[in-house]
């Protein structure tokens, strides 16, 4: 899986996020456009779809939402 | 928890090609480019037209899949230069063609796109494609 993504917004909302604080994930865009790869026969339908996520950087880490675009 | 997707519309794209040409089987695939000549994009935010010198390079994988891999630039109807690149995927035995595009810009008034992911899904035309390009919110 790769992705290219864009994450910003306010300047006090990115720095409360930079500080590690919970942050509510409306006030900020970050989306990414993921895309898969693989060889197993279970989940070859990844290799024929695009996807878009909404996504939230939480203090522990960041939790992406990944939308296959029908 | 899990964050909602919305889009809302950017705008219609056609492009014009001319003849391909016909790369060949590659080590990635059967390779066919298509020049791009021309065309037009409209939506309430922006139109105008594709000026010539892009192209797609598409990749016939083998599987049923093609790839698209996309540069054009869109000049807007007030003179703003737009490059537009994008990566997609068409699968005709599904219906399935998608795209992910994105933007370039230093014109002011549309700097907007350098701060949006979008998505768009597209048809073959016998007068060419027709790409819907919608902005994910």
């Amino acid at each position: 899986m790769s992705s290219f993504g864009l994450r910003h917004g306010p300047p006090e909302v990115i720095a409360a996020i930079g500080r590690g604080e919970t942050v509510d994930p409306s006030t900020y865009y970050f989306r990414t456009m993921p895309r898969f790869e693989t060889a197993h026969p279970a989940y070859s339908f990844l290799n024929r779809l695009i996807a878009a996520a909404t996504a939230e950087r939480r203090p522990e880490g960041p939790i992406y939402t990944i939308h296959e675009v029908l | 928890m899990s964050l909602p997707i919305n889009t809302r519309p950017l705008m219609v794209l056609r492009l014009a090609t001319s003849a391909t040409q016909d790369i060949g089987s590659t080590p990635q695939g059967k390779l066919t480019i298509f020049p791009v000549v021309g065309g037009s994009f409209e939506g309430d935010r922006l139109r105008g037209k594709v000026l010539a010198g892009g192209g797609d390079w598409v990749i016939d994988r083998g599987d049923g899949i093609f790839t698209l891999d996309l540069r054009v630039t869109l000049e807007t109807d007030d003179g703003g230069l737009i490059h537009m690149t994008f990566t997609g995927v068409r699968d005709d035995a599904h219906n399935y063609f998608r795209t992910a595009p994105r933007f370039e810009t230093a014109a002011p008034k549309y700097t907007f796109l350098n701060r949006l992911l979008a998505v768009g899904t597209a048809e073959i035309r016998p007068d060419g494609p027709v790409h819907t390009i919608d902005e994910i919110l």
